[in-house]
This record gives C-alpha cells, structure tokens and sequence, in this order.
C-alpha cells in the first residue's frame, strides 16, 4: 500500500514537471529514481501477492494429501499409534489398536482414557521408572496445569527431551477382554504452535513373538551355561597364548582355584602339579598347532591331595587358519580307572593263580603284575611262621633297570616278629599300611637300604586265609605315592585270591607229597597192588605188581582184572573166589593161584578191599602177595612136623604096645606092684600121644592150613555124636550127661564142632563130682546159637574166667596129672571157634559148677567162607 | 580059622609089638617084613589075608608098595591097612585115596589092634 501510494505520487510529480532531466532540477533525478524503485517495489509486491495466493492455493491441496497420507499411514501402520490429549482421552486409535486392543475406533475415541489400556498401576510402574530415568540436575519444562496424574511422568519424559532422545520402553497393554500383551512403545508430544505439549502420541509394537523367541533364546543359552556350569567334565578355554578365558566350576573346583585366579595365571600348565607341568604344557603346545588331543592320560592331585586321574581333550578353535582359543576338557577317570585296574588286576592275578602249578612261580608273577600295575618297582611276600612267631620273606621281586640288590639282600635276610618292621606290623594289625616315605619312618627297619636304591614309598597288605594273617605283600616304589585307600582295597581283594591259592597249594603240595609217599610206598613194598575200576579194569598196578604177574606195568593197564589173574588156562568157574569177589564188589581175603604172563603159577594170599565212595561202588583194590617161598616154608614145616610126630610116635608106638601087652598080662603073671606100674606108664603114654595130637592140632589150626569144611549140618545131630562119643568116658565117672536138644541148623564144621563139644564135656566130666549132671544145651540167639555146656563141679575162679582158653593154662598146675588133660583142650576150642567166627567164654554157675559157653553166627562169615574156598582151589590149582 | 597077617614095618620093635599084639591076643599067623621090598616078596609067596603096612619107611615107602602089590596080580586082592605114624590131614586124604581099606595110626593099643583090624575086614572070629 505505501509503495501504491507512493508511486501514485511520484507518477503525479513526474507530469508536472517534464520529463527531459536536466542539471538544473537534480532532486527531480532523485525522484525518479526513488519513484521507480518504489513502481518496481509495487511490482515485485504484486508479484509476490500473487504467488503467495498462489502457493495458498497449493498448501491447502498439500495439507489434504498429508492428511490423506497421514490417515492411511495411520489405517495401514502395523504398530498401534493411539494419540490422547493431556486429561488422557484418546483422540487417535488406529485399525493395529482396533486389532490388538479390541476396541473399535468409535468405542475408544474420546470414550476411552490411557488408563483404560493398560493393567492397573502398570502406567504408575512404568511412569516411575521413567521419573527415574530422568536426569536430576536437568530443569525440567513446565508441564500443564491440566495434565491428568498418570500421564505426569510421561509428558514431563517426552517434553524433557529431544524427539530424538526420547527411547522407547517396554510396557503391557490390556486388551478389551482383560489379557495383557507386551509392547514396546515409542512415545512422542503432540505440541501447539506454541511449543506447548497438547497431548501424546504413542506408537506400540506388540512384543508378544519377540518376547516369546527372546524366552527361547535366553532359555537355550542358559541350557548351555548351565551345562557347562554343570558338567562333570573339567572344561576351559583359553587364548593361544595360554590365558585362561573361561573355566567352569568343575574345572575350577580340580584345582581349588576360582574364576579370577585363572584369569590371573600365566599359562595353561601354571595350575597343575610341577610334575606334570612340562607334560601339560606339552599338550597344550600340540592342540595349539592344530594337533587334536584326544583322551590323554594324566595323573594328578587336586585340591584336597586326593589322586585324581583325568583323561585331556584339548583343540584349537580357528579363524581363518589363525587360533582364536584352545578347548580343553578334562574328564575324570580316577574311579573308572580304578574300577578297571581293580578287575584287571583281579583278572591277572585269577589268570596267574589259574594257570600256575607252582605256588612260588605264581606268587612271583603275583608281585610282578602287582608291581606293574600299581608302578612300583619291588614287591616282596613275606610268609608267616605261627610255630616260630615269625614273619620270613618267601619271595621276593625287582623290577629290571636301576639296582634293588641292597634292600634284596636286606629284605631277604629279615626274619621279623609280631609287629616287627612293615610286614610285621601288618601281621599284627591285620591290615594295610602305608609308608609314604620310608626312608623317613623309623618303624621301617630297611630304611638304609631303601635309600640306597633310591625306594620312597611303600605298602604292605596282609593276605588272609579265613580270619587268619597267613602272609603279608609289600610292595616299594622310587617315586613318591600319597596313601591310597582305594589301592589298598583293590590289592586287599588280589590278596585275597592269593590267600586261597596259597592255601589251595598248599593243600596241594601236601597233596603231592601224599601222591610222592603213595607212588613210594607203591612202588617200595613187595606186595602186589593193583586198582581196578567199577568195570573191574584195571587202573593202577604197582611193580611189585607187574613184577610178579611177568609183565609191563602199561600192559596191565585196562586189562580185565580176573581174565589176567586167572588166564583160560586157570579153567576158573563161577566158584572162583577172586572173581566173585570182584563181582561182587565185597572185600575178601585169603590164598589162591594167580598166572604169570609166561603161563606158570604161583600161590598167592590176597586182600580185595572195595572202594565205595559216597555210598557207590567205584572199584576195588587188590593186594597180593607170591606165598611161593611162604609156600614151601610151611611145606618144609609140614614136613617136619610130620616127621617129627613120625619119629616120636614111632618109639611111643613100641613103648605103648610093649606096656599094653605087659599090663593086660598076656605075656604072663605081673606082680601086682609091677601091674600098677605099668598101667602108670600105659596112662602115661597115651598122655604123651594126646599131647604131641593136640600139639600138631593146634599147630594145624593157627597155621591156617587145617582148613574148615563149611557145610549146613544140624547143631541138634551133633550134639547128640558128643553125647555119644562121650557117655563111656561119663559112665566111668559116674556122671550123668544131658541135653536139651532144638532143632538149629548152622554152616560149621561138623568134625571141629564136635571137637569142641567133647573137649567141653570132657573137661565138664572130669572136673564134675559122681552123680552129679553135665548138660549140654542149645539157645537160638542173634544172628546164631549159643551152645553151652553146664556143670555141678568145682567151677573156674573168676580170675581164670578168661586165661583158661590160653595154652597150657589150667585152673590148677596139677590137674594135667590128675586129670591127665594136655592143657591145650580150651585153646584148640577157642580155635576153632574163631575160625567159625564166634567166640567162647567161661562163667560161673552160680555157687557151683561152671558154665561153657560158645557162640557161633549162623553164617559163616564171608573170610571164613573165602578161606575155605580159596584152600579147596588152592590145593586144586597146586596139585 | 586061623588068619595070616603080614606086617612090613622097618621098625623091629613096632614089628615084634605088633605080632605079639596080633598072636596073643587074636592068634593069628603073623608074618614080618623090614622093607617093602622084603614085604612084597613075602606077600607073593605066603599070599596072607592081610598086610600091615607102614608107610614112612626107607627105600620103598607104604605108597609105593601099595601101588606095587596092587600091579601084582597074585597081591592085587590082599587087603591092605596102612599104619602110619603121620596124622598130618594132607597125609590122611593122601593115604584114603591110595584104595586102602583103612588107615591106622601109631600108637595103637595091642589089646585092640587086632579087634579093629577085624571088624575092618568084616572078619567074625574075634
């Protein structure tokens, strides 16, 4: 308007005054000027009126397509954007919050405060922790006056700082159906063109699926820390210049040692045990040149002392061929390798023992295995003597290489008492000791020695048979060995093993020395043996054996027992004692006739004695022996015998007749003196043949070879031939002879039986007063019969009782000439009794008078029998 | 009836015993031998109803002499009683079986000697 006013004016001044300028009017030049700076002023003012409702024109169209842009921002956004002025209604809610709050736009807006999206006190919660967030020192902007209480701390947030400073965080949402969801909001001031905050914007992304993998994430990777937290394995990475990165609690808990610790030490191998250090860092130095390490034994302490075995892993972790760390796992193996080694060593030892037959060669090997398993280098085993309260070294052993020959020799030199030195303390504790270094312990009497060879520690288990200490292992090693429980349980149980077998060898050395003593005594004695089994083979023969059957020891072997005895030549049949005998697994004894292998004969005693085991048959044994030179002995005997009751008879034979003849007065009248004489010297006489009879009888019958004729016969029958034999001798004595005959029938003799009768009654007759009875009776007992022989005469004293039945012995010294007995009558009854397999006694008959008794078993027993049988072949097979 | 017994003993005395024994208390013809030999001789040429033979005797034993009068066919019949000395059991089984008619042991008694003999051979007489 100024410039229109103006140039209205100036155009005004330049009509009236002209127009060519001159010199003389110069402000008109300046007017001019002036006025056409001011038309071109107008004209740029025109212009610029024009393009601003130009551009006004423009703006209002740009507005409407922000305003488009803005709405289908707002409908298309994945975020919620809900906007609200500051008493908290909401203005703006797009489609995203229509979908994940589930309201419509129309319920919520100007309806629904911020309140009412979220959990209660959870704007109080967060609106707290962005209070807290807010710098103190900074001055904070005003807030208006009409700003609702839960949104306070958020408009002071957002209208503190920068848009750009403003961070978003995390909130929950609460859907119209209660639920709540996490989202992270992003919040931002609505401002007046003042500056002012009229409101807030907040843009929310649910963090539902964020969150959800976030969980799974953290989840995986706490599995993991938690594995490695928790692995028994001892695991560490370190840098490859040997910086310890990480180590997880086993491994930290190996070497007692904490996180920092590590992280402060030097190299890999500063933690462990200098004598393993050069070994580690070894291993450590391979892994790194890209050498994997694969269960690498090694031995250690850890932290309590304790002996630990690990197995190490170690590799390197590369990028792009350059070592980013070394991985190093450790695995413990202590108790695997216990275990192993405890079932290897047993399995050794029960291999030794197994395998070995002699006790010193497996005790040696014993000590070697023990020796190498438990890397010692000497092991001894000392024997301990209960008789001489001592403890000896048995055996001992060195492992090759560096000398033990001092603490050998001094070992082998001990003999220790009860708890003297190492063995000797563990004999009388009964348990493992432990010197960890003996060189040291005064109770280690080979100290001097055991420094001279350079030995440190040493051990000692005592083996046990039962409860009892029977031996004590010891082993040394050079290198120093902490106490190990665990190696002494394990050789506690070896020892146990070796317990037994020193027992069991024992049991078979003596076994042996039992076998040595047979095979001698076997192959030592003149007799025969022989050992056949239940199929009557034989299995054993002896060489006395072999040597008079004329054959090879291996010949007889297998042979069928009788079929060699008795070859087809012996014509033996079912009556042959020795094949009975052998039939019928029964032991049995007498004489036979056994074959040589060159066809001849001999006379041989035997003896079959069965082998039962368990009550089953497994064979018998037979012994004989060649009587060939007994044989002709007892024929020379016979002989002179024979001869001898020839050459005495014959003499008494003429004396016997001369004196019958001169006494019986045929050869003319005797004087009556002289009668008397003669019938002394005739009674005499037959005394003297009795005598030299009953001596041959006896003779006959203790020799054996008065053999008995078994046979059934009536005991009724021959009691009634005694009486009968005996009745002229009993009239003549005025004696009256009874009997209570029964009917018995026994296996006997009948010829001896009888003898023994008569001799009985004879005695009973002589010694009974006239008129007096003799009675013979007859009483069925167990098994057999007893027969007795009853008198009214003086009877026998109690001391005789049983000395009667000896030779020669008589009740009184005179009775043999009074009663012209021999004294040999009871022995020659007893006798033959006892070949019957009975016996006989003397009793007293009450006040008066004696009791004869005799017993005789209703079988003969089977030697008995045998003998008998056996002296019929016998004299067979001889001729 | 008188009966001829031969005695062959080498024993004088148990054969002068014996015959005397046999002639007083039995009466009978009673003939002696001092060996087997002399014995079988006098056998064949008296041919008695008897003979007494001993058997232990030197030169020819009873046995032998047995077996011989048994081969003879004129003493083949003479029944023979041997008298032995011997009373072992293997000599008594071994004289039985000879075919003997008996065997007697010494010592005998004189007074029945002849009786026993007798009733051996069935004889009536005594």
């Amino acid at each position: 308007m100024i410039a229109l006013a103006f140039s209205l004016a100036g155009a005004i001044v330049l009509a009236r005054y002209g127009s060519p300028p001159t010199q003389s009017r110069p402000w008109i030049f300046w007017f001019a000027g002036l006025w056409t700076l001011a038309q071109a002023l107008l004209v740029a003012i025109a212009l610029s009126s024009f393009r601003s409702a130009l551009r006004e024109r423009q703006g209002e169209r740009q507005l409407q397509r922000v305003a488009r842009l803005h709405r289908s921002i707002l409908d298309s956004a994945g975020p919620m954007m809900i906007a609200c002025d500051l008493s908290g209604h909401v203005n703006v809610f797009n489609p995203a919050a229509e979908r994940m709050l589930g309201y419509r736009t129309n319920d919520a807006v100007g309806k629904l405060t911020a309140s009412d999206l979220f959990p209660e006190a959870e704007m109080a919660r967060v609106g707290e922790q962005l209070a807290a967030s807010m710098p103190a020192f900074r001055t904070h902007p005003e807030v208006p006056e009409s700003t609702a209480v839960p949104l306070l701390p958020y408009v002071r947030y957002v209208a503190t700082f920068p848009a750009s400073r403003v961070r978003g965080f995390e909130m929950r949402y609460r859907r119209r159906d209660g639920s709540t969801f996490p989202a992270m909001v992003y919040l931002s001031a609505v401002r007046s063109s003042a500056g002012t905050v009229e409101g807030l914007v907040s843009i929310a992304v649910d963090l539902s699926a964020t969150r959800r993998a976030e969980h799974a994430l953290r989840e995986s990777e706490e599995r993991y820390r938690d594995l490695f937290d928790n692995s028994a394995e001892m695991i560490a990475t370190l840098s490859p210049r040997g910086r310890y990165l990480y180590v997880n609690p086993s491994w930290q808990g190996l070497f007692g040692m904490d996180s920092s610790q590590f992280e402060s030490l030097i190299g890999f191998e500063s933690p462990f045990p200098p004598e393993v250090q050069a070994e580690t860092a070894a291993l450590f130095h391979k892994a790194l040149h890209g050498v994997r390490v694969e269960h690498h034994p090694l031995r250690l302490q850890n932290s309590s002392g304790e002996n630990v075995e690990v197995e190490a892993s170690l590799s390197c972790r590369s990028e792009e061929s350059e070592p980013v760390s070394v991985r190093c796992i450790f695995r413990d193996v202590t108790q695997q390798n216990r275990r192993e080694r405890r079932l290897r060593i047993q399995l050794v030892v029960s291999q030794i023992i197994g395998e070995t037959t002699s006790m010193d060669e497996g005790l040696t090997r014993v000590l070697e295995a023990l020796c190498g398993t438990f890397s010692c280098e000497f092991a001894a085993l000392w024997n301990v003597d209960e008789t001489q309260r001592s403890i000896r070294p048995r055996i001992a052993w060195s492992a090759k290489g560096r000398s033990s020959e001092d603490f050998y020799h001094e070992t082998q030199s001990s003999v220790l008492s009860r708890g003297q030195g190492l063995p000797g303390m563990v004999w009388s504790l009964g348990k493992p000791c432990w010197i960890a270094d003996v060189r040291q312990s005064p109770a280690f009497l080979r100290r001097t020695a055991a420094r001279l060879n350079g030995f440190v520690s040493g051990w000692a288990v005592p083996v046990r048979v039962g409860n009892q200490v029977i031996a004590v292992v010891e082993c040394f090693s050079r290198q120093f060995m902490r106490e190990d429980p665990d190696l002494m349980a394990t050789v506690e149980t070896v020892c146990g093993s070796v317990g037994q077998f020193m027992a069991r060898a024992g049991q078979e050395v003596r076994v042996r020395e039992l076998d040595r003593q047979k095979a001698v005594i076997l192959n030592s004695v003149a007799d025969g043996i022989i050992g056949v089994d239940s199929t009557n083979r034989i299995a054993f023969a002896n060489p006395a054996a072999a040597r008079m059957m004329e054959r090879n020891e291996s010949e007889l072997i297998g042979c069928r027992v009788h079929e060699l005895l008795h070859p087809a030549a012996a014509g033996c049949d079912s009556s042959c004692l020795t094949r009975r005998a052998f039939q019928t697994a029964e032991g049995a004894s007498g004489q036979d006739v056994y074959f040589r292998g060159n066809g001849k004969s001999f006379p041989v005693e035997f003896a079959l004695m069965p082998m039962v085991e368990e009550g089953e048959p497994v064979g018998s044994v037979l012994s004989f022996r060649d009587i060939s030179q007994r044989y002709a002995l007892d024929h020379m005997k016979d002989e002179f015998i024979s001869t001898v009751s020839h050459e005495l008879r014959t003499p008494l034979t003429s004396i016997r007749g001369a004196l019958g003849l001169l006494s019986a007065g045929l050869l003319g009248e005797v004087s009556e003196k002289a009668t008397s004489l003669l019938r002394i010297a005739v009674a005499n006489s037959d005394r003297l043949v009795r005598l030299i009879n009953d001596i041959l009888d006896l003779e006959r019958m203790t020799s054996g070879r008065a053999p008995l004729a078994f046979r059934r016969i009536a005991l009724e029958e021959l009691v009634r031939q005694a009486i009968e034999a005996m009745q002229p001798m009993a009239e003549a004595e005025d004696v009256h002879l009874a009997s209570d005959p029964m009917s018995v029938y026994i296996e006997a003799d009948s010829d001896r039986l009888l003898q023994v009768m008569t001799n009985l009654l004879s005695n009973a007759i002589k010694f009974s007063p006239p008129r007096s009875t003799v009675r013979i009776s007859t009483a069925r007992a167990t098994d057999g019969v007893t027969v007795s022989v009853v008198d009214e005469g003086r009877g026998v004293p109690a001391d005789k009782l049983e000395s009667i039945f000896d030779r020669f012995q008589q009740v009184d010294a005179s009775d043999s000439r009074q009663k012209g007995g021999t004294g040999l009558g009871l022995a020659i009854c007893r006798t033959i009794v006892h070949q019957h397999g009975g016996r006989i006694w003397a009793e007293q008959n009450g006040s008066r008078g004696a009791i004869f008794r005799f017993f005789l078993p209703e079988r003969a027993s089977i030697s008995s029998l045998a003998e008998e049988a056996t002296q019929s072949q016998f004299e067979q097979k001889l001729g | 009836m008188s009966r001829r017994v031969l005695i062959i003993d080498d024993e004088e005395d148990i054969r002068e015993v014996a015959a005397l024994s046999l002639e007083t208390v039995a009466g009978w013809d009673v003939l002696v031998a001092a060996s087997g030999a002399a014995g079988i001789i006098k056998a064949r040429e008296n041919h008695p109803d008897a003979i007494l033979l001993d058997v232990m005797m030197p030169g020819m034993d009873g046995p032998t002499t047995f077996r011989e009068l048994r081969s003879l066919p004129e003493t083949a019949n003479i029944p023979v009683i041997l008298l032995t000395a011997k009373v072992q059991a293997a000599d008594q089984k071994r004289f039985s079986d000879l075919g003997v008619v008996k065997v007697m042991f010494k010592p005998f008694d004189p007074l029945v000697l002849a009786q026993e003999i007798a009733a051996t051979l069935g004889w009536q007489e005594i």
